[in-house]
């Protein structure tokens, strides 16, 4: 991945190819946070279909339940008579050299959002010249959550789509160059 | 002007149990696919104080009024309990249809319905006493 952005030399480039990738995917609102040796990136909070694709705009950045984007008869009597629960997802790509495990707490749907507005609006400095080294891995940490009638959103775990889904239902695989 | 109570009654009859089994068949049918995902309960809890009362009310007098062939009703008493009835149950009717256009979640569109329907409902219950009261003070003439 990331191939036709090579050569990168430092974590900056890795960071314009993931700008550039999820820029052109419409992830144009983006979080970072200091990790070791490296940073990670937090996109805003979407909301997905159950398939792991993005909605369409407004509903995509919405949190709110989901209603009928385009009223049909077989989509409004389906929504009258079964569960429609939401999906929704936020996307943290971890660029380090340094091995990690999660930590096993769960995220709450709340904390997700505020991820977002937690963060620094741009890569630093510091961060950005640090050298690509052959052991910098970006890792992507999909969240999916959901939320359904009468119950509070949750994480979903396991997600029953995997990642590599999710980021090609989302566009960003094959943004970032990754092979079909 | 006068009508037949006996017509009268049917004619509510016929209403009431055709909005109650429309109502029921539509709630049956959202808490068996999931609509209210583990709080069916609430759906039902929300569906039977709505429209049972009345509805019972109807049913026992349709079949309990004696002499209901031989006495007469108000027709504008008539027509205001059927119109409000019409009202009413169009108005239940519309809470579970339109909830799937908006945001706000099963069971919480059922709940602030509550809000308006009480009243509403009241007011449904007075007609209907003072079309049977109206009724009854005719028979004695």
């Amino acid at each position: 991945m990331f191939e036709k952005h090579a050569p990168l030399k430092t974590l900056g480039n890795l960071n314009d190819a993931l700008i550039s990738g999820l820029e052109s995917t419409g992830y144009f609102d983006r979080s970072y946070y200091p990790v070791p040796d490296g940073f990670a990136l937090a996109t805003h909070l979407e909301q997905i279909s159950a398939d792991g694709a993005s909605k369409a705009p407004p509903a995509r950045w919405s949190a709110e339940a989901p209603r009928l984007e385009h009223f049909s008869l077989s989509d409004y009597v389906r929504a009258l008579l079964t569960a429609d629960p939401g999906y929704y997802r936020v996307v943290v790509f971890v660029v380090t050299d340094v091995p990690f495990a999660q930590s096993g707490a769960e995220p709450t749907m709340d904390q997700a959002q505020k991820w977002l507005g937690g963060g620094l609006n741009v890569l630093p400095a510091s961060i950005a010249s640090t050298p690509f080294s052959p052991n910098t891995v970006c890792t992507a940490l999909i969240y999916e959550f959901t939320q359904s009638e009468s119950r509070h959103p949750a994480l979903l775990l396991p997600s029953p789509l995997d990642a590599h889904t999710h980021l090609v239902k989302s566009g960003l695989w094959n943004a970032f160059g990754g092979n079909p | 002007m006068k009508l037949p109570l006996k017509q009268c009654q049917q004619w509510l009859g016929v209403l009431w149990l055709t909005g109650s089994a429309a109502l029921f068949a539509l709630v049956f049918l959202q808490s068996t696919l999931g609509h209210f995902g583990d709080n069916a309960s609430a759906a039902w809890s929300w569906l039977l104080p709505t429209i049972l009362p009345t509805a019972s009310l109807i049913v026992t007098a349709l079949f309990k009024t004696s002499d209901a062939e031989s006495k007469t009703v108000d027709r504008f008493l008539f027509r205001l309990a059927f119109l409000l009835s019409l009202f009413y149950l169009g108005t239940v009717v519309m809470v579970l249809l339109l909830q799937p256009l908006t945001a706000t979640a099963p069971t919480d569109a059922l709940t602030h319905s509550s809000v308006y329907l009480g009243p509403f409902q009241g007011l449904v219950a007075s007609s209907f006493g003072a079309f049977f009261g109206q009724t009854e003070a005719r028979s004695n003439e």
